[in-house]
């Protein structure tokens, strides 16, 4: 009976490194982008189930231009959106598609595209390509934390914005590009991320930190002055374009929104001094990135990546800045963070396994 | 804490700060799983808490009793002591589930501590069964299609407590402390019947490791004490209406719905619902089921293969689209993805294993 039932377990005994070496390497990539695909799907899902559009700032109103600014500003999904509708009208055999579904597909394949980046974000700090996956599975679950899950008490659902997702994919891609120096690309890239999201403007951030000290103060100059001359060209391009838009959340006419001029609202920090001060909230706040951005923050001097624990001082003005131009108990404005996070507090656990292991056993 | 470079362990001091944070999280994340799920999920009119409490509601939901009578008992110190206000029977309900979800985490964290005997490593990743607890116990399991409405999650009294006491009994097993281990047991079993699949856990962990005598009589014992169990709630609400369309005196006899068998067939040929499936502990349990075998710890490595069974049993007898169903299995899964990562981001000695 023992044989028989070591038989039967022996079938469930699947080995990868029982499989010739290339063949490893194919179905590693198989089930990592299946895996990918399919964790991508059910966010995707999820985001458009559980998760609420605010009706002045809805879909259509971002792709007429008529939306509240700043979020107005942030036009980059939702004019590829009307560009792929123009597009389609060429071809009147093809199947009619709602701007809801674009935007949904356009989502899909920017959360499927993060796990990729995440996963070779992180393979520039670890050998093992297998961790790089794990790393997507994390980077899935803290997601979730910004981007779908609701406050409980009073319950509050997660406002879906379609620049959300693309951000975090910019993010991840821009620090890679950054680490790698590759700077045709990393411009390029940065200019369709403002064009996103004025949230860009932390890459330059990233990109200062980790570079002062380590490149001429004339070149880091140069390409902070360049950065920032783009940011502040679309910026103020956007601005004149949606000048005569509603400001804010309130919609507040822009005559009477005085010095915000529909950048951030003033209103946000009073607000988000209240949340601060009811400690029922905390909870909640602190469930930012799946609360992995607590033990991180206390493991950092651990990570021996100077580029990602430089990368890591990025959230502390971050963190300042939403206190004054974000609300704070709407998640979504820290997603941008989940993967420089999400790296550092894989490194810091490696760190960490290898002090409680012991100095033999470091590898 | 300490800097990379000579640091070799952490101070004692350190180490407090570490549990200090471990608990603050614990109780953090506990409170806002507790708030989720009294605010994201339904409650079924037919096993209302009220119906549970007075042994009227449905079978085989009746069944499961411990946490009713336990809220029942502790109504009822409360009612011997006039000066102070009795609690609604929902308030006690919701901090027994508060209370379990932050004994998950401590219980989980003590389970990894157990194969990975590295403190601070543990509590860190403690958070990954939270993770998984939110797929099962609180996000809808989403059916795709626009027509398709979104199906909250229900909540049930023994899920959570079933999902302790299974985390629970992996520790006591391991450590093979059976008098504390049956005594769980039987607790278990009165909260829910899937504690039967610890009997296959044992029955996997202990195959080549004991002798088939013992094994036989741990599995006898424990199967022995699962059915008398089973039977006395039998009879105990024999006449209690039974969930689903056949009439109370049908075969199953409120043990499980018969037509749960033909809907889960129809939903597995529907591969659009798999994104929803494969999300069982928040995709855990793909990597902790492929890469099983560069798990050196036999005990958590063989606990995995308990999903089979797990999953075989649920097809005939539950909804497998209901995620929670499948909550028990998270400790064991999220125990499997904690030891892949370690196995992967640290080179161990060649002596190092077993387990």
């Amino acid at each position: 009976m023992v044989q028989a039932a070591r038989r039967i377990s022996g079938m469930f005994h699947f080995r990868l490194a029982d499989l010739p070496k290339t063949n490893v390497k194919f179905f590693r990539e198989l089930i990592f982008y299946a895996l990918a695909g399919v964790m991508a799907f059910h966010f995707s899902q999820l985001r458009f189930g559980l998760t609420g559009q605010p009706p002045e700032n809805n879909i259509y109103h971002l792709m007429e231009g008529t939306g509240s600014t700043p979020l107005q500003h942030r036009v980059l999904i939702p004019g590829s959106v009307n560009l792929i509708l123009k597009s389609l009208t060429l071809f009147p055999s093809a199947p009619p598609i709602s701007p809801e579904s674009l935007f949904q597909h356009i989502e899909l394949i920017a959360v499927f595209l993060l796990f990729v980046a995440v996963r070779h974000y992180v393979s520039l700090f670890l050998a093992n390509d297998l961790v790089g996956i794990l790393s997507a599975i994390l980077t899935f679950n803290a997601l979730l934390f910004s981007y779908v899950m609701p406050r409980a008490d009073p319950l509050w659902y997660v406002h879906w914005f379609p620049f959300d997702i693309p951000a975090v994919l910019f993010i991840t891609a821009g620090l890679i590009l950054i680490h790698q120096k590759k700077w045709a690309q990393y411009y390029f890239l940065f200019l369709v991320a403002t064009v996103n999201r004025e949230t860009s403007a932390f890459l330059t951030l990233a990109y200062l930190l980790t570079n002062l000290g380590k490149c001429k103060t004339k070149q880091v100059t140069v390409h902070c002055l360049l950065q920032f001359l783009i940011w502040a060209t679309i910026k103020y391009i956007l601005f004149l374009i949606y000048i005569d838009n509603p400001v804010g959340d309130g919609g507040m006419d822009p005559t009477e929104a005085r010095w915000s001029l529909g950048l951030y609202d003033p209103n946000d920090f009073a607000v988000n001094l209240e949340t601060l001060i009811s400690i029922s909230a905390y909870p909640f706040i602190f469930s930012i990135i799946g609360y992995l951005w607590v033990p991180t923050m206390l493991l950092l001097r651990l990570v021996r990546e100077e580029f990602v624990r430089r990368t890591m001082v990025v959230t502390v003005p971050w963190c300042i800045s939403m206190l004054y131009v974000g609300t704070l108990t709407q998640l979504r404005e820290f997603g941008e963070l989940v993967p420089v996070v999400g790296v550092a507090f894989i490194l810091a656990f490696q760190e960490l396994l290898k002090v409680e292991t012991g100095p033999l056993n470091r590898g | 804490m300490s800097s990379s470079g000579a640091a070799t362990s952490f101070t004692a001091r350190e180490n407090a700060l570490s549990q200090l944070v471990f608990l603050l999280i614990a109780a953090g994340a506990s409170y806002y799983f507790s708030q989720l799920r009294f605010g994201l999920t339904g409650h079924l009119p037919e096993v209302s808490i009220d119906r549970l409490m007075a042994g009227t509601a449905q079978t085989p939901e009746q069944y499961r009793v411990l946490i009713p009578w336990l809220a029942k008992g502790i109504i009822g110190i409360f009612k011997l002591m006039p000066t102070l206000p009795t609690p609604a029977p929902m308030t006690v309900f919701q901090y027994i589930e508060l209370l379990c979800v932050l004994l998950v985490f401590l219980a989980f964290r003590h389970l990894v501590s157990l194969f990975l005997g590295k403190s601070a490593t543990s509590a860190l990743l403690a958070i990954t069964v939270w993770y998984g607890m939110l797929f099962h116990y609180v996000i809808p399991p989403l059916r795709p299609g626009p027509a398709s409405p979104i199906n909250f999650a229900w909540w049930k009294v023994a899920d959570v407590p079933a999902l302790l006491f299974m985390t629970v009994g992996l520790i006591l097993m391991y450590k093979k402390k059976w008098i504390a281990y049956y005594a769980m047991f039987v607790l278990a079993t009165i909260n829910r019947e899937t504690s039967c699949y610890l009997t296959f856990i044992y029955l996997f962990t202990a195959l080549g490791k004991s002798t088939p005598r013992s094994i036989s009589i741990h599995c006898l014992l424990q199967f022995s004490i699962w059915v008398v169990i089973k039977y006395l709630l039998y009879q105990f609400y024999i006449d209690n209406p039974v969930t689903g369309p056949g009439p109370p005196d049908a075969a199953y006899a409120g043990l499980f719905d018969v037509t749960d068998f033909r809907m889960n067939m129809a939903d597995l040929r529907d591969v659009r619902l798999y994104p929803v499936l494969f999300s069982i502990a928040g995709f855990l349990w793909i990597p902790a089921l492929l890469l099983r075998s560069i798990i050196r710890k036999d005990f958590i490595r063989k606990s995995t293969i308990v999903i089979f069974p797990y999953f075989a049993g649920m097809s005939v007898l539950a909804t497998l689209f209901e995620l929670r169903i499948f909550g028990d299995l998270v400790s064991v899964l999220a125990a499997a993805f904690v030891l892949v990562l370690d196995e992967l981001l640290v080179v161990k000695p060649v002596s190092a294993g077993g387990g």
